[in-house]
């Protein structure tokens, strides 16, 4: 089992239901799959399939009622801690959301290095932000002064700070016109095959996860279809 | 035009409080007499006497300006209390969520139902009077406000992506309030703190109306006490029991001012 | 062009920009034409100046934004309207659906009222014939269920859900221009379908749409109008335009979809206020860049194919 990194072992999440007459519905139910080192593994569904709750689960957001989550072979308590925590990160849909508005940019990138008892030296920051063509006269400003792919890409450099070995990407694009995709869809390749970094593409799109996804797991109703059989 | 007008609006009321702040320090230079100094009692207002003396010949003037200290203490000194209290126990309700949530909930559902003026009362009768039972008897039904709302403000931010980032990243949780959640409640806090300030003057100036408040210690509801019980009205001695009346509605429309206007400063 | 229809709309050379500590230009020397029965979609990044353009031509800006150039509705000069003329025509004639699906409606209203409402105001309908109405409407969105749901209220629903509904209030009244901003933005792929379905069904409207989602132009619009950085670059009958596209900015987009690979130039587009902003816009990106694209290139008109590029001069 040493070629699996991440893997889901019948996850299950209900939720109170908002409905009349249900008290709960099933989110997520009985999910399992298994993420190898250096692939794109997608996760294919409509809104409200459950996708990102699993996603959540996946990465230690949402306690699962049932099932577990295994890093390399071991299971995870809930929360998340120590290595596992800074290996296993996130990317959301809604760049503008995806940094403390009171913070800028800079203080926001300092944190990770803060956490991984680095120094936040300026040629550090600048180094993480120019690959993903940002300037150090983006450091000084607040999320509202940036737009929406710089946000993106500033988020995703915020990540990679953690050298992560999982990156949970929750419909990283859709917010995003066509050409930051692609160039944000060819980031995330090169970064790849430079590291060996697995990724949890979720999305929605068809066309988009044949590009990106080696493999693609289709949900619906908070069931995986096409499990891969073992 | 809104925006000026709230500014407007907001700058009023830090004058008004930067006014009696100003006053309750410097107390000791600006008041003519010691307001505890005997003298000749129901004095008109005069030169030597701005606002008259009271029943015991105290300067009711001096009087007012120490009670500034006193309403101002105790207004902002609850008011600290009801919002560390409210926007701790929100932060906890909002960021765990669950069980604690529940509780928290619950607790504040329960002191809302109290009904809180009996509740103040039959504390200050336990408790030996003095500034600081006060302040408690004011603060412990007050927090539930502040608690309710900054609750549901704390658990939206939570729901939002930079919280579960920085939780997926391994920031401590501490620090995730304090540094990222605690800030982005700054103008609701600011807010629910100004109101706080006036509600517990009110209810200072009403307890002690009463004659259930600072005994020894002039406060504005202090002078309004005796004013009334020594009958002033039927006396037609305006000077004495208007000035308090006067100076708690200002003072409360300062806090409030700032309160309701300090939010809308932004965009 | 066909001789019956008349154009509904004009825009001429309208620009948007907003003045304060930091200037900038979000919309320059924009013309367009809409004629009755157009589907015209506006498509464009996130920043273009898309959603601008279109609040700018309703007057829906703040005061802050400073706009020139005219907007003709009908023989309307929407520019020189009282506010009472225009409110007169903004819901009844001209209806907007506004971006994002949070605060387009009123949290305590059911939305069978809501989609109804308009009915009453504006075409006099009682109340029980226009919720029946509504819920109608709210069928051909498939919002499932239509009955129950209409008597719901919003936070009820889904984000899709509420972004659909917003399009049935905005079509209610039969309005005959209809605006909308990014009515797909956050939807999956079965619902932006489902989007289009419904505006393909709508009958003697005219449609005005911003949008980013390349494949939901393509279905809906008859006309599209691609912007950069705050300019028309190119506009041209949707399928057209999707075949051959002239301008390199609009080539370069349809690369990048994922249905055809995610191809891409690197580089972004400039901010608002760069100082270097003569000439064209794309120039710096662009590989068959010239010294002639110093210089901003006016519209050239390549038979009924317009498009703001020097090469086909």
């Amino acid at each position: 089992m040493s070629d699996v990194i991440l893997e889901a072992r019948g996850l299950t999440k209900r939720f109170r239901s908002r409905e009349e007459g249900r008290r709960y519905f099933t989110a997520v139910d009985g999910a399992s799959l298994s993420l190898h080192p250096g692939e794109t593994l997608g996760l294919l569904g409509e809104s409200g399939s459950g996708k990102s709750t699993l996603g959540q689960m996946l990465v230690g957001l949402i306690r699962p009622d049932e099932g577990s989550v295994l890093y390399r072979g071991e299971t995870l308590p809930f929360p998340f801690r120590g290595l596992p925590r800074q290996k296993i990160q996130i990317l959301f849909q809604h760049p503008e959301v995806s940094f403390n508005p009171q913070l800028t940019l800079r203080q926001s990138l300092s944190e990770p290095f803060r956490l991984r008892k680095q120094l936040a030296t300026d040629e550090a920051l600048t180094a993480c932000i120019a690959r993903f063509g940002l300037y150090p006269e983006h450091l000084e400003r607040r999320p509202s002064a940036l737009s929406g792919g710089e946000l993106q890409r500033a988020a995703l450099a915020r990540v990679l700070v953690m050298e992560p070995e999982v990156i949970l990407l929750d419909e990283p694009t859709s917010m995003l016109d066509v050409i930051t995709q692609a160039q944000i869809v060819d980031f995330l390749r090169r970064y790849q095959e430079e590291t060996g970094t697995s990724y949890i593409f979720i999305t929605h799109s068809t066309s988009l996860a044949e590009q990106v996804c080696r493999r693609i797991v289709r949900v619906k109703e908070g069931k995986l279809l096409d499990s891969e059989k073992e | 035009m809104t925006k000026l007008k709230s500014n407007k609006a907001m700058l009023a009321g830090l004058v008004i409080i930067a006014f009696f702040v100003l006053v309750a320090c410097l107390a000791d230079l600006l008041s003519p007499y010691d307001p505890s100094a005997l003298g000749v009692a129901y004095q008109k207002p005069s030169a030597e006497h701005l606002l008259g003396t009271n029943d015991l010949g105290q300067d009711i003037f001096s009087e007012m300006i120490y009670g500034v200290r006193v309403s101002l203490f105790l207004g902002i000194f609850s008011a600290l209390i009801v919002t560390f209290v409210g926007s701790t126990l929100a932060l906890i309700a909002g960021y765990y969520g669950g069980a604690a949530d529940r509780i928290i909930c619950a607790l504040t559902d329960i002191a809302m139902a109290v009904p809180s003026l009996p509740l103040t009362l039959l504390l200050i009768a336990y408790l030996k009077s003095g500034v600081f039972s006060l302040v408690l008897a004011i603060s412990i039904t007050a927090w539930t406000g502040t608690a309710r709302i900054l609750r549901s403000r704390v658990r939206q931010i939570c729901q939002l992506p930079y919280i579960k980032i920085e939780k997926t990243l391994g920031v401590k949780t501490p620090v995730i309030l304090f540094r990222h959640v605690l800030p982005n409640l700054k103008d609701i806090l600011l807010t629910r703190m100004a109101l706080s300030v006036s509600g517990a003057m009110m209810t200072e100036s009403g307890l002690s109306f009463l004659g259930l408040g600072t005994y020894g210690q002039k406060s504005w509801g202090n002078i309004l006490h005796f004013a009334f019980f020594r009958n002033s009205i039927l006396r037609g001695q305006v000077w004495w029991y208007l000035p308090p009346i006067i100076c708690i509605c200002v003072a409360v429309m300062g806090f409030m001012l700032v309160g309701y206007y300090g939010q809308q400063k932004k965009d | 062009m066909d001789e019956t229809r008349q154009i509904l709309l004009r825009v001429e050379d309208l620009s948007v920009s907003f003045e304060g500590k930091n200037f900038v230009q979000a919309v320059e020397h924009v013309s367009l034409e809409v004629f009755t029965g157009d589907r015209l979609c506006i498509i464009g990044e996130t920043g273009s100046g898309k959603s601008i353009l279109l609040l700018a031509i309703l007057r829906l800006l703040s005061p802050t934004a400073r706009v020139t150039g005219s907007v003709r509705y009908r023989d309307q000069d929407l520019f020189r309207l009282t506010e009472k003329q225009l409110d007169a025509i903004r819901g009844s004639r001209i209806s907007y659906v506004p971006q994002g699906s949070g605060n387009g409606m009123n949290p305590l209203l059911r939305v069978g009222f809501q989609v109804a409402e308009p009915l009453i105001a504006h075409r006099g309908m009682k109340r029980k014939p226009a919720e029946a109405r509504a819920v109608e409407l709210l069928r051909r969105f498939h919002l499932g269920r239509e009955e129950t749901i209409a008597r719901q209220y919003p936070f009820t629903y889904s984000g899709g859900m509420r972004q659909r509904a917003l399009i049935a209030m905005g079509i209610s009244a039969g309005a005959e221009l209809l605006f909308a901003d990014e009515p797909t933005k956050g939807l999956d792929e079965t619902r932006v379908l489902l989007t289009a379905e419904a505006f393909n069904a709508l009958e003697g409207q005219t449609l005005v749409c911003v949008t980013h989602d390349l494949n939901f132009a393509r279905r809906v619009s008859s006309r599209v109008c691609v912007m950069y950085a705050a300019n028309q670059v190119e506009a041209a009958p949707t399928e057209e335009l999707f075949r051959k596209p002239l301008h390199p900015y609009t080539r370069d987009m349809l690369a990048a979809m994922p249905e055809n690979g995610l191809r891409f130039r690197p580089g972004y587009a400039p901010a608002h206020n760069d100082a270097d902003t003569a000439g064209c816009k794309y120039r710096l990106r662009c590989d068959r860049c010239s010294e002639k694209c110093r210089q901003t290139p006016p519209m050239f008109d390549v038979g009924g194919h317009q498009v703001r590029c020097w090469q086909y001069e």
